[in-house]
């Protein structure tokens, strides 16, 4: 039997901007407007919170694929001739885009789920991404690792000139996927020679990248000429190589260590810059999960929250029919109903937070460590997990509940750096909180 | 008055049934929390309950580092106090541990430890979390302040006065053992017939301190409040700004207090400055260097009056990572020739502190039982507790004192709770695994992940 493939993506030049209701919202200025243009969808978008940053307006590159993204799914059309996108143009509501707004303004999730199938339409790259979670690790029910540098691992910069591949360099290669391999079986499964080399070669591309400039220190002659960087960080440059190489090696046009291809393309659907931009797109439409700060893996952690079944229950699974396999196959999302989780929530989220305050010695932790454990383990998306945190606290509140919980907003030391300042809050009644504590309470 | 604002209770509360009563007890006869809390009322908390025996070892060899006799006369200037049950540091019984020392050396001033030989002092210092001690002057100011709160200042002032000349023998034999309701009290020397002023006891006191080369407004608030340390504090010690202390840089402690002390016939002032991490890691590679060479200074060959007469002996708690942190600034300021922190030498100038064994958890746990029992006939006895309970509890909690007691305390909760009539080792299993969570371990093996708990292949 000839092998089946995936359609070839009508685009692969997808937005880099992750919040995804920038759809709803560029919607509905258009619909408010009748017509808008990229100067004034820029003006007009809300300011948000992304994580705990703040952000103020968009930039105008992100301004610019989100209209791009919206004409090529057709639910914006804009005025004259020719794709190039012109500061002139104005954009207005194609029958489709109008529809897509009313199910906006009924229903976010449902929007949301009309938004999967546009995107799969249009890239092909949701389904296929699902599908190839599952295809690396089948075992682990599609639980991946992409490898970062162990976490104690913080050498000195280097001068830029310094750009040799060295020993400890490939010892740390060496660890952090021994780390991965014990921890998560199955979640990365590279042969240690080929991801050493595949690692240094990544490592010598990046550093025979022309270098960066950054801005002047302040006290300097005047003159708006930027200097060139005279150091870079081994780490940050070793965790690059690491994406770059584990990008390559999971999501080329042909599955690990198997010889037929996906696609009938040579290219490979994703590369590492939009793999960047996917992952929290994927998680905001509820088919993956994700978590790049695991207490004991170094790297990002993602597994689906859904699966392509020829059928599935339906009070668990919700069915998006209009992404299908090659087998013909529907995309089915774990959407379990709060009744039918209740206990095994329960469960796994004292378990969880007993294993995390062990680690860290409080009763209050980080209500996001034990988020991302609670759905690896129950397979929930993060929004799946809100509601279900919400419905715990409700119960909780109820005579003869067996649990205390309280949830806190205060922000944690350690969420004020790096990937934690982007890391999905959890929300509760509208509040991103970040930290719980649960107790059992005594009979009496 | 029907103002509720003067309102007062008029129904007094009914006295609760002692639910401990079944089980021979006054109260939990066990700490709640499994760590001492100095100035808590209650002798279970403060530490004030201890079994000499249990930490015998570690006391000898706090006397042989720190308190001169005519054996000994040569003691370490810099001694440090440490948990050699790595990481498992909290709740061994340090703090309860330098408090009785401190109690020991206060009860007759070192008379009986140093074989008559010494007038001996002991301050404990303990700093507050927060970064507050950064420098080498925050640290010589929690040393003062414990000085002036444990009355070792006001100590030295009465006997100064004792000494002065100033006070008939028959006056002095009236002191009694609230000196400082008689000596302390300028009210009562009046009373006495002695005069303070015009060329009194103060003025006496002043023109001998004057003599010491001590700084002139330290004389007049010594002279005048220092017999007081709440007066002292008051007028003195509150007055004196950040600014102060920081152009001062621990002369006040390491000069002029020295001479107060060593003139009041003090020989030896012991400093046991507990919780040290509250200090070090706050500090920032130079704060940390300069801390040393500070301690270098004032404690062994600076030129200081404390270090030419060798006064203070200093016992710093630590706990294992802190010798990793200090240890490149220890050797860098030379302080490793006369205190080793670590390496080979350390041993020489180190009080160990062991984990409990089955022979002293028995005994402890006995003292804290005979503390709160109803009737001296079960004294001496575990009831409602079994040894096998104790060995259990011991293994459960790492041996450590503080997690042990506790355990015992939840122990017996759980006992009235559920109407135990004994608590056997299953018992103590049983609260174990419901007990608070403990402190974190250090965790070097890699654990696979726990397993999923559903399946969405459907294949399974």
């Amino acid at each position: 039997m000839p092998p089946k493939h995936w359609p070839r993506p009508k685009s692969r030049n997808v937005g880099l901007f992750t919040d995804l209701r920038l759809f709803s919202e560029a919607l509905e200025l258009t619909s408010e407007q009748g017509s808008i243009t990229k100067h004034y969808l820029q003006e007009e978008l809300s300011q948000r919170v992304h994580g705990l940053l703040f952000i103020e307006r968009q930039s105008p590159k992100s301004v610019e694929h989100l209209l791009r993204e919206l004409r090529g799914i057709g639910w914006l059309r804009s005025t004259g001739r020719g794709s190039k996108l012109s500061d002139s143009m104005s954009y207005h509501l194609t029958p489709d885009g109008e529809a897509a707004f009313n199910l906006f303004r009924q229903s976010n999730r449902k929007f949301l789920r009309l938004l999967t199938a546009k995107m799969q339409e249009l890239y092909t790259i949701p389904g296929w991404f699902v599908h190839r979670l599952w295809t690396i690790n089948p075992e682990g029910q599609g639980e991946v690792v992409v490898p970062t540098p162990p976490r104690g691992w913080n050498p000195s910069s280097r001068q830029w000139e310094d750009k040799e591949w060295t020993p400890e360099l490939a010892t740390q290669t060496e660890k952090t996927l021994d780390i991965i391999q014990s921890v998560c079986p199955g979640g990365f499964p590279i042969k240690e020679d080929d991801w050493i080399e595949s690692v240094e070669s990544a490592w010598n591309r990046l550093s025979s990248l022309k270098r960066r400039k950054v801005a002047k220190p302040s006290g300097e002659s005047v003159g708006t000429e930027k200097r060139q960087m005279k150091t870079y960080t081994p780490r940050r440059r070793l965790a690059l190589a690491m994406r770059e190489a584990a990008v390559n090696f999971l999501f080329s046009s042909k599955p690990p260590y198997v010889d037929s291809e996906d696609f009938w393309m040579p290219k490979p659907p994703l590369l590492p810059r939009t793999y960047m931009a996917w992952c929290p797109r994927l998680e905001a439409l509820e088919l993956i999960f994700y978590t790049d700060v695991h207490p004991t893996l170094p790297g990002r952690l993602i597994f689906p929250t859904s699966v392509f079944r020829a059928s599935a229950p339906q009070h668990t699974f919700e069915e998006l029919s209009a992404i299908k396999n090659p087998d013909g196959e529907s995309l089915w999302l774990h959407q379990p109903s709060w009744e039918s989780m209740k206990g095994r929530f329960f469960t796994a989220l004292s378990q969880e937070h007993q294993r995390a305050s062990a680690r860290v010695g409080s009763l209050y932790v980080s209500l996001l460590d034990v988020r991302d454990e609670v759905c690896r383990q129950l397979r929930l998306s993060a929004a799946r997990f809100d509601d279900f945190i919400e419905e715990a606290l409700r119960e909780s509140l109820r005579p003869g509940s067996r649990w205390s919980i309280s949830v806190e907003t205060d922000i944690r030391e350690d969420q004020r750096s790096a990937f934690q300042l982007i890391r999905r809050p959890a929300w509760i009644d509208g509040t991103p909180h970040s930290l719980i504590a649960i107790t059992e309470i005594r009979s009496a | 008055m029907t103002n509720d604002l003067f309102r007062k209770p008029t129904v007094p509360l009914e006295p609760k049934p002692n639910k401990y009563e079944r089980f021979g007890f006054t109260r939990n006869p066990f700490p709640a929390k499994p760590s001492v809390i100095i100035d808590s009322p209650d002798p279970v908390e403060n530490g004030s309950i201890y079994l000499p025996a249990l930490r015998e070892n570690e006391q000898n060899r706090f006397e042989e580092l720190l308190i001169p006799n005519p054996d000994r006369p040569q003691v370490r200037p810099i001694a440090f106090l440490m948990d050699y049950a790595t990481r498992r540091g909290r709740g061994i019984g340090k703090t309860a541990f330098l408090y009785h020392q401190c109690e020991r050396i206060m009860q007759d001033l070192g008379n009986e430890l140093s074989g008559g030989t010494q007038v001996i002092f002991a301050a404990y210092v303990l700093p507050v979390a927060g970064g507050k001690y950064r420098k080498f002057w925050q640290f010589s100011r929690i040393i003062v302040d414990a000085l002036v709160k444990n009355e070792i200042i006001a100590k030295a002032i009465w006997r100064l006065r004792a000494f002065s000349g100033v006070i008939p023998d028959e006056v002095l034999s009236e002191v009694g053992t609230e000196p400082h309701r008689t000596i302390g009290n300028n009210q009562w020397l009046e009373d006495q017939g002695i005069s303070l002023i015009l060329g009194g006891l103060e003025r006496t006191i002043q023109t001998q301190l004057s003599g010491l080369g001590i700084r002139d407004d330290l004389v007049d608030a010594l002279a005048q409040f220092g017999h007081s340390a709440t007066d002292f504090r008051r007028y003195y010690l509150d007055n004196l700004s950040d600014y102060y202390w920081r152009r001062d840089d621990g002369r006040l402690l390491f000069d002029d207090l020295v001479k107060v002390f060593a003139a009041s016939g003090f020989t030896k002032g012991v400093i046991l400055a507990d919780e040290i991490e509250k200090i070090v890691p706050y500090q920032n590679t130079e704060e940390r260097r300069a801390f040393t060479e500070s301690l270098r200074y004032f404690f062994i060959d600076g030129p200081c009056e404390n270090a030419r007469l060798s006064f203070y002996g200093l016992l710093l708690t630590i706990h294992p990572y802190l010798q990793e942190l200090l240890t490149p600034h220890w050797e860098a300021s030379g302080l490793d020739r006369f205190a080793a922190l670590s390496r080979e030498l350390a041993s020489e100038y180190t009080v160990y502190f062991e984990p409990l064994t089955e022979g002293t958890a028995i005994p402890l746990a006995t003292a804290y039982l005979d503390e709160s029992r109803i009737s001296d006939d079960q004294k001496g006895t575990l009831e409602p507790f079994d040894a096998d309970a104790l060995e259990e509890a011991l293994l459960l909690t790492g041996r450590v004192p503080g997690r042990f007691l506790t355990l015992l305390n939840n122990s017996v909760e759980k006992a009235i709770q559920e109407e135990w009539q004994k608590i056997g080792a299953d018992q103590i299993r049983t609260v174990a695994q419901a007990r608070a969570p403990k402190e974190p371990d250090q965790n070097d093996t890699i654990e696979v992940l726990p397993p999923t708990q559903v399946d969405l292949s459907g294949s399974k």
